[in-house]
């Protein structure tokens, strides 16, 4: 703060949201945000991508309706080439040894077996289904 | 995205005032940190399930008022 104190500061830290609010009262400015749910956003893509067997920066418009600490979420509208992935994994749910919906959910059960509750409605709201299990 | 001013626009989290907490909405981001946070569309349960989480967050920057 002494040697810079208009730099903005970045929160990388689980979980970010919280904790920018805490960096915010200690710094005593509002240059403060947090990665917030932007990583676990780019991880889910790539998790995506990885499933469909395109490249991750083909998947877009993963929305993030609800990624904030909720109980319920709702459907992606991710789309790949206007496609929504939703409708990806169901044709080609046959050309799988994975169910569709197994498939759909993998992401998210890594997420809520290994990141916690904090990454979970990342993982929902990026799921292309959104019903937690 | 910061030190190039991009301007563009991410799921980051700051201090919303009007839920008095720091959440996660798309916002704009360039050299002085968040421009604009962005208000996307919500259905109403969608809405009050927001400020759930909001209330959620409040109460944990309240217990840790006393963390220096």
């Amino acid at each position: 703060m002494t040697a810079a104190p208009n730099a903005v500061m970045l929160i990388a830290t689980d979980p970010p949201d919280p904790l920018v609010d805490v960096a915010r009262r200690l710094a005593r400015h509002e240059r403060v945000l947090g990665t917030g749910t932007y990583l676990d956003s780019l991880r889910f893509r790539v998790h995506l991508a990885q499933r469909l067997g395109v490249n991750a920066s083909s998947v877009n418009r993963v929305r993030r309706r609800r990624a904030w600490h909720v109980e319920r979420v709702p459907r992606s509208s991710a789309t790949i080439g206007g496609t929504r992935v939703e409708q990806m994994i169901a044709d080609r749910g046959s050309r799988s040894t994975i169910p569709p919906r197994r498939r759909a959910r993998s992401p998210l059960r890594q997420y809520l077996d290994h990141r916690g509750i904090a990454q979970v409605n990342t993982a929902l709201a990026s799921s292309p289904r959104g019903s937690p299990k | 995205m910061i030190a190039a001013d991009e301007q563009a626009v991410f799921p980051v989290g700051s201090y919303i005032a009007r839920y008095g907490a720091s959440l996660s909405l798309p916002s704009v981001v360039g050299r002085d940190g968040v421009r604009e946070v962005l208000s996307p569309e919500m259905s109403d349960d969608e809405a009050r399930g927001f400020e759930r989480s909001a209330e959620t967050l409040r109460s944990a920057l309240a217990t840790s008022a006393g963390v220096r």
